[in-house]
C-alpha cells in the first residue's frame, strides 16, 4: 500500500509543529509583556474606544452589541503582534471592529440594506428615550446626512469623523481607493442637494 | 484658453478639497481651478461643508464601554498569550474587478449565471455617474465583496445566505438570482465532494489499519497474540491478483457513477462471514471498525473481490454462491480457489465424470468430492461421459464446462471442493445471505385471510401512509437480493405511489375513493379499492414549523449512507426553512445533548454550521435523547405551525431503556404533548425495522427509509410539506360487508394497522395521520358470493345455518333494508381528528355497489395498485397471491404506468426485473 503510506506521510509532515523558544526564556519576554500590554491597551483604549463604539454602533443600530463588539476588537488587538501593528493600527481596529460589527449584526437579523427606506426607519431596538436623544442631539445637517445610502454614510463619517486619508477608509472598508474617492464624492455632492432642497 | 465645461461629477473636485490629490493630478487640477469661477465657487460650497461636517460629527456622543469590559479587557490583556503575527492589511479588489469574478471549480449550473454575471461594471473614471449613482445606492457593496471573499475561501453556504439576502432585497435583480445560484450549487457540489473524499479517506484508512493490525513483527520477544481470523485477513492481503486493488477498483467504479449511487451500498465489509461471527472483542471491534470505514462495499460486492479481477459481467448466482461459501470458509478455502486458477488441459473422449474430476484434481491439486445425493437429485452419476477438448484453460472453467453440461455446480464445503447439484448449492447460498441479514430485525403478524362477513361484517384498521418498506425492499433488490418476507409490507409499497383521486371539497382534510373491479390474480374474485387524498398545502403557504431533530450519533451511524446521508438530508431541509420556522438539533449517543437549540430557519449560517460539525462515535441511548428532543420542541411550540420531532436513526437503540415496550411507553407518553413524530431509518445491517415502524406508529407520526440521495430528496426536499404537515391524524376506515353479496373478503396488507371493530368509535384509540398531499390507497381482495368458500377451513356450523345458505339471525338482512342497498357489495366509513383535536369526526357512508354481470374496465391506477400488492405478495409468498407471476406484475405494471412525473413507476418496473432474475428463494 505505498500510496497510502505516501498519503500518511505527507499527512504527518503537514503537521509538524513549529520548534519552540526555550521555556524559560519565553516566560521572562511573557512577563515584560504582559505589563506592556496592559499599559498599551490602556492607552489604545482612551483613544479608540469612544470612536470605535461610534462607528460600531452605526452598523450594529445597538448600543449594547456594539459595545461587545469593540470589547472583543480590543480582546483581539491583545492577542496581537505589536509590533506588526505599528503604522497601521487604527486600520486594523476599525477594520476588524467593522467586519465583526458585520458578523454580529447579520446574526441579529437586523440586516439593513442600504436602501433609503431603513435609513429612515431607526431600529425598534433603540428605545424611545434613546433616540430622542439621538434626534436632539443631531443637527439639521446630520439628519440629512442620514438620508443617504449607507456606504456613502460611513465613507463620510470615516472621513471627517475620524480623519481618515482614502487609502486608509479603502482598507477598513475593503474597497478600492478609487471607489471611496468617488462614494465620498457622490456622497457630499447628495447632502448639499439635500441642504439646498432643504432650505 | 477656453475654460473645459465643469463637470459636477468630477470627483477630483472632492479630492482635491480633502487633500487627496497629489502630484500631476493636483497641479493639473489647480490650473483648471484658476481659469473656472464655477468651479472655484463649487469648492467653496464643498470646503463650507466638510467643516461643518467636521465640526458636528465630532460632536456626536461617544459612547464608552462598561466598566464591567473595562475589567474584562484589562485582566485578559495581562494573561500571558501566544502571540500571533497581525495579518498585512492588503486592500481587497476593487468591487468591479471581483463581483464579476468567477471562482474555480463552478458547478455546472453557473453557466446560466455567467450571462448575467456581465452585469455593466461600474468605473469610476467614466461619466456614466448617474447610473453608477443609483447604482451605489440600491446595490450595497458590502453584500458583494463579502461574496466573493466567502466565496474565494469556499464559505458556499455563507456565501449562499448573503446572496439570499440579496436576493430578497432586491426581487427580480439577475445579478442576485444568479449569484445565489452559484453558492448553492457550490456547496451541493462541495459537500459532495466532501463526501466522496471521506469516503476515500477512510478507505485508505481502513486498508492502514488492516496492514498495521495484521503485520507481527518477528523480532519482538513478546509479540502479541492474535486470532486465527487474523491470519485468514494476512494471508488475503497477500492475495497474487492483489484484493485490494480490484477492491479499489470496485470502490472508484461505485464512486465514478456519482456520490449520491454509493449511498444506495450498504456498508458490507470483505471479511471472511468467520469473522465477523466471532463474537470475541478483537474480531468485533475490527468488524465494527471496519463497517465505518469501508461504506459502500456491500457484502456482495466484498465476495466479488475475491473472484478475479479480469473477470466481469453480470455475476450468476452459482458464481456468487461459490464464492460467498469461499469467504466463509477462510483460508483453506483461499488455497482451493487458487488452485482453482490453475491451468489444465484436457483432451477426453467420452471419458466417465468421475475420472474426468480426478484428472483435474491431480492436475490443479485440488481435493474435490463428489455429493452423491446431491448428483442423484441431479439425476447424473460419475459414470456419466465427459467429452472436452481444452488446452491451458483455467481449473474452474474447466468445472464450470464439464458440470454446466450436467446442470452441477461446486461449493468449497469442509477444505474439500464439493460436487453436488445447482439446487443444493443455491440453498448454500440463500443460507449464506440470510446470515448476512440475520441482523436486520423484522416482525410481522400473520397475513390477512380471508373473512366472510356472515361471522365477520366488519373490517377496521388504522390508515398507513409509511413507504419505508418500499424503499427497504428496493435496497435489497438493487443489490441482488430478495427481501426477507418479513421486510415486505404490501400496504407501504402500494403507498409508495401515488394516484389520481380527486382533490378534497373545501374544509375537508381528504376526499375518499371507493370502487371494485375483477381481481387480476384471481377473475372469479374482485378487487376493492379505497383511495384517500389529502388536501394539498402549497409550499409557500406552508404554516410555521417547529422542528427538532433527534439525531442517532451512535458509532453505528458513521457509515456514509448513514450520518453523512442525514447530514445532507438535513441540509436540504433547511433550505426551505425561513424565519417563521425554528430548528433544533438534539443527539443521542451515550449522552444526549442539545447541538443546537431552537435557531430560526433563517438563521442558515448558524444551522448549516451546526450541521456540519456532526459526528458519529459512541453508544446509543434513545431514551435520554426523546425526551431531550421533546422538551426542545415543548419550549417553542407554536400554536399555530406544526411541531414535530424528526428522529433519523439505524435503530441500534443499545444504552439506558432498550427494550422495546418501554420506548414505545416513553414515545407514546410524549405524544400526548401534541408534537408528532417522524422517524427516519437509514443504512442498513443494523436497521431495526419493526422497532421504528412500532415507534412511529405510536409517536403519532410516520416513519420513512431513507436509502439514498436520491430519496432523501424526495421526503425532505421536494414532498417536504406532505412530510411535515399532518391534515389529518388518527384516521380509522371502517368497512362493512354486505353478506348478500359478499361471500368473502380479504385486506390486503395493514396486517399491523388492524383494529378492532369497537375501537373505530373509540377516540383514544391511536391510529395512523395523514400528511399534506398524500395519498393513502387499501385493496380488499373480495370473493362474491358463490365463489365461497374455496377452501373448507371451517366446518360447517351446526347450530347456524351454513353461510353459503342462509343468513343467521344475528347478522340477517334488516327487515328495512332498501331493494338498491341490497345490491351493495360493501359501505366505507372514516373517522378523524383535526391535527390538534382531541375529538373524532365521521365522514359519510360510501358505498360501493356489486359489479357482478357488469363490465368493469379497471382505471390504470387501480391496475397499477394491483401490480404493485401483487409484487409484494409475491416477494412474501404470500398464500393469496393467485395466479400471477412477475411477468404478469410487469406486464399489467408497463401499461398502467401512465405519466409518470417522477420516474418512480419506471423504477418499480426495474425492480420487478431484477425480482424475476433472482432464483426463488428457498425456504
Amino acid at each position: 500500500m505505498s500510496s497510502s503510506a505516501i498519503t500518511r506521510a505527507m499527512m504527518h509532515e503537514s503537521l509538524v509543529e513549529p520548534t519552540h523558544v526555550p521555556a524559560e526564556t519565553s516566560e521572562v519576554i511573557m512577563e515584560t509583556d504582559r505589563a506592556a500590554t496592559v499599559a498599551w491597551l490602556q492607552a489604545i483604549l482612551k483613544e479608540y474606544e469612544g470612536p470605535l463604539l461610534r462607528y460600531a454602533q452605526r452598523i450594529t443600530k445597538d448600543l449594547d452589541l456594539a459595545r461587545d463588539v469593540v470589547q472583543e476588537t480590543f480582546l483581539r488587538v491583545c492577542r496581537q503582534d505589536r509590533a506588526a501593528l505599528d503604522g497601521h493600527l487604527a486600520r486594523w481596529l476599525f477594520r476588524v471592529c467593522r467586519n465583526r460589527a458585520l458578523d454580529v449584526q447579520r446574526k441579529e437579523q437586523r440586516m439593513s440594506v442600504a436602501t433609503d427606506l431603513d435609513l429612515h426607519t431607526l431600529p425598534s431596538s433603540t428605545g424611545p428615550t434613546e433616540q430622542l436623544e439621538l434626534r436632539e442631539t443631531n443637527s439639521r445637517l446630520l439628519l440629512l446626512l442620514e438620508r443617504l445610502p449607507s456606504t456613502q454614510q460611513e465613507v463620510i463619517r470615516l472621513k471627517f469623523q475620524n480623519d481618515m486619508k482614502y487609502r486608509e477608509i479603502a482598507e477598513i472598508t475593503g474597497q478600492s481607493v478609487s471607489n471611496v474617492g468617488f462614494l465620498l464624492h457622490t456622497g457630499l455632492k447628495r447632502l448639499r442637494d439635500l441642504m439646498k432642497h432643504d432650505n | 484658453m477656453t475654460t473645459p465645461a465643469f463637470n459636477s461629477n468630477d470627483d477630483r473636485l472632492t479630492a482635491y478639497a480633502l487633500g487627496e490629490l497629489e502630484g500631476d493630478l493636483r497641479a493639473a487640477f489647480e490650473s483648471e481651478l484658476a481659469d473656472s469661477p464655477a468651479l472655484q465657487q463649487e469648492l467653496a460650497e464643498l470646503q463650507s461643508l466638510t467643516g461643518r461636517l467636521r465640526s458636528e460629527l465630532a460632536e456626536e456622543v461617544e459612547p464608552a464601554l462598561t466598566s464591567t469590559q473595562h475589567q474584562v479587557l484589562m485582566t485578559q490583556a495581562a494573561k500571558p498569550v501566544a502571540v500571533a503575527i497581525a495579518p498585512a492589511i492588503t486592500p481587497r479588489p476593487t468591487r468591479h474587478q471581483s463581483w464579476v469574478l468567477l471562482g474555480p471549480g463552478i458547478a455546472a449550473g453557473l453557466a446560466i449565471g455567467v450571462g448575467y454575471l456581465s452585469y455593466p461594471a461600474p468605473t469610476m473614471q467614466t461619466a456614466s455617474l448617474s447610473d453608477l449613482d443609483s447604482y451605489a445606492a440600491s446595490q450595497p457593496a458590502g453584500p458583494f465583496e463579502e461574496f466573493n471573499s466567502l466565496y474565494k475561501q469556499q464559505r458556499f453556504a455563507e456565501a449562499e445566505i448573503i446572496a439570499r439576502e440579496l436576493k430578497a432585497s432586491n426581487p427580480g435583480d439577475g445579478t442576485a438570482e444568479a449569484l445565489f445560484w452559484k453558492a448553492r450549487f457550490a456547496r451541493r457540489k462541495g459537500s459532495n465532494d466532501k463526501l466522496q473524499l471521506d469516503k476515500e479517506e477512510s478507505y485508505w484508512n481502513q486498508l492502514d489499519d488492516v496492514e498495521q493490525g495484521v503485520v507481527v513483527s518477528t523480532g519482538d520477544p513478546n509479540p502479541l497474540t492474535f486470532s486465527d481470523n487474523w491470519s485468514d485477513i494476512s494471508d488475503r492481503r497477500k492475495f497474487p491478483s492483489g484484493p485490494n486493488l480490484s477492491l479499489y477498483d470496485a470502490q472508484e467504479a461505485k464512486s465514478n457513477s456519482g456520490p449520491v449511487k454509493t449511498d444506495s451500498n450498504g456498508n458490507g465489509i470483505p471479511l471472511p462471514v468467520a469473522l465477523t461471527k466471532n463474537k470475541g472483542m478483537a474480531g468485533e471491534e475490527a468488524r465494527q471498525k471496519r463497517n465505518y470505514s469501508l461504506p459502500q462495499l456491500t457484502t456482495t460486492t466484498g465476495t466479488q473481490l475475491m473472484l478475479e479481477a479480469d473477470e466481469s459481467g453480470p455475476r450468476k448466482p452459482n458464481q456468487l454462491g461459490f464464492v460467498a461459501a469461499d469467504l466463509k470458509r477462510g483460508q483453506e478455502a483461499i488455497k482451493i480457489s487458487e488452485s482453482l486458477k490453475k491451468r489444465v488441459s484436457l483432451h477426453e473422449d467420452k471419458l466417465s465424470l468421475g475420472d474426468t474430476i480426478k484428472k483435474i484434481q491431480t492436475a490443479a491439486d485440488i481435493n474435490i468430492s463428489f455429493d452423491f445425493d446431491g448428483l442423484k437429485e441431479a439425476n447424473v452419476s460419475t459414470t456419466a461421459p465427459v467429452t472436452i477438448d481444452v488446452d491451458g484453460i483455467q481449473a474452474k472453467s474447466a468445472l464450470n464446462l464439464i458440470l454446466g453440461r450436467y446442470d452441477l455446480a461446486y461449493t468449497i464445503d469442509n477444505e474439500v471442493l464439493k460436487i453436488t447439484s445447482r439446487a443444493r448449492q443455491q440453498s448454500e447460498l440463500a443460507d449464506l445471505q440470510r446470515q448476512e441479514s440475520e441482523n436486520e430485525a423484522y416482525e410481522a403478524p400473520p397475513e390477512n385471510a380471508f373473512l366472510t362477513p356472515m361471522q365477520q361484517p366488519l373490517s377496521t384498521f388504522s390508515i398507513d401512509v409509511d413507504s419505508a418498506s418500499y424503499s427497504n425492499v428496493r435496497r435489497f433488490l438493487t443489490q441482488g437480493q430478495r427481501p426477507p418476507a418479513d421486510a415486505v409490507r404490501v400496504e407501504e409499497m402500494v403507498n409508495y405511489f401515488s394516484y389520481n383521486y380527486p382533490q378534497p371539497k373545501d374544509g375537508e382534510p381528504f376526499s375518499v375513493t371507493a370502487d371494485a373491479a375483477p381481481c387480476p390474480w384471481q377473475p372469479k374474485n374482485y378487487l376493492a379499492r379505497i383511495g384517500l387524498q389529502a388536501r394539498t398545502i402549497d409550499k409557500a403557504k406552508r404554516p410555521p414549523t417547529n422542528l427538532v431533530f433527534l439525531l442517532d450519533v451512535s458509532g453505528s451511524m458513521q457509515a456514509a449512507n448513514k450520518l453523512p446521508l442525514v447530514k445532507q438530508a438535513m441540509t436540504m431541509l433547511c433550505e426551505e426553512l425561513n424565519e417563521r420556522d425554528r430548528i433544533a438539533i438534539v443527539t443521542y449517543a451515550g449522552d444526549a445533548g442539545v447541538k443546537l437549540a431552537s435557531t430560526p430557519g433563517s438563521d442558515q449560517t448558524q444551522i448549516m454550521q451546526s450541521i456540519e460539525a456532526l459526528q458519529a462515535g459512541g453508544s446509543t441511548n434513545g431514551a435520554a435523547g426523546i425526551n431531550l428532543a421533546y422538551e426542545e420542541a415543548l419550549r417553542h411550540f407554536n400554536g399555530e405551525g406544526e411541531n414535530r420531532v424528526i428522529l433519523c436513526t439505524d435503530g441500534d437503540f443499545n444504552v439506558g431503556v432498550s427494550s422495546d415496550d418501554q420506548l414505545v411507553e416513553l414515545i407514546q407518553q410524549q405524544a400526548k404533548t401534541k408534537v408528532f413524530l417522524s422517524i427516519f431509518g437509514f443504512g442498513m445491517g443494523n436497521l431495526k425495522d419493526a422497532k421504528l415502524e412500532k415507534l412511529a406508529d405510536k409517536g403519532n407520526g410516520h416513519y420513512g427509509y431513507i436509502d439514498d440521495l436520491k430519496e432523501a430528496r424526495r421526503v425532505f426536499n421536494e414532498e417536504l410539506v406532505g412530510t411535515l404537515y399532518t391534515v389529518a391524524k388518527d384516521v380509522k376506515i371502517q368497512v362493512e360487508f354486505n353478506p348478500l353479496t359478499v361471500g368473502a373478503y380479504r385486506l390486503i396488507g395493514y396486517e399491523n394497522r388492524a383494529l378492532a371493530a369497537k375501537d373505530f368509535n373509540d377516540d383514544t384509540k391511536d391510529a395512523g395521520e395523514i400528511g399534506a398531499g398524500h395519498t393513502v390507497t387499501a385493496l380488499y381482495e373480495i370473493a362474491p358470493k358463490g365463489q365461497w368458500p374455496v377452501t373448507k377451513e371451517v366446518d360447517p356450523l351446526k347450530y347456524r345455518a351454513n353461510a353459503n345458505e342462509a343468513a343467521p339471525v344475528e347478522t340477517a338482512p334488516k327487515q328495512n333494508l332498501s331493494p338498491e342497498s341490497a345490491d351493495d357489495l360493501f359501505t366505507v366509513k372514516l373517522r378523524y381528528k383535526q391535527p390538534t383535536a382531541d375529538v373524532s369526526v365521521k365522514t359519510i357512508d360510501y358505498v360501493v355497489d356489486d359489479i357482478i354481470g357488469k363490465k368493469i374496465v379497471p382505471s390504470p391506477d387501480l391496475v397499477w395498485a394491483a401490480s404493485v400488492a401483487s409484487f409484494g405478495m409475491q416477494l412474501r409468498h404470500s398464500q393469496f397471491k393467485g395466479n400471477w407471476t412477475m411477468n404478469d406484475v410487469y406486464e399489467a405494471a408497463q401499461g398502467a404506468k401512465g405519466a409518470d412525473a417522477n420516474g418512480r413507476r419506471r423504477e418499480f418496473l426495474d425492480l420487478v426485473q431484477a425480482a424475476k432474475r433472482l432464483a426463488p428463494a428457498t425456504k
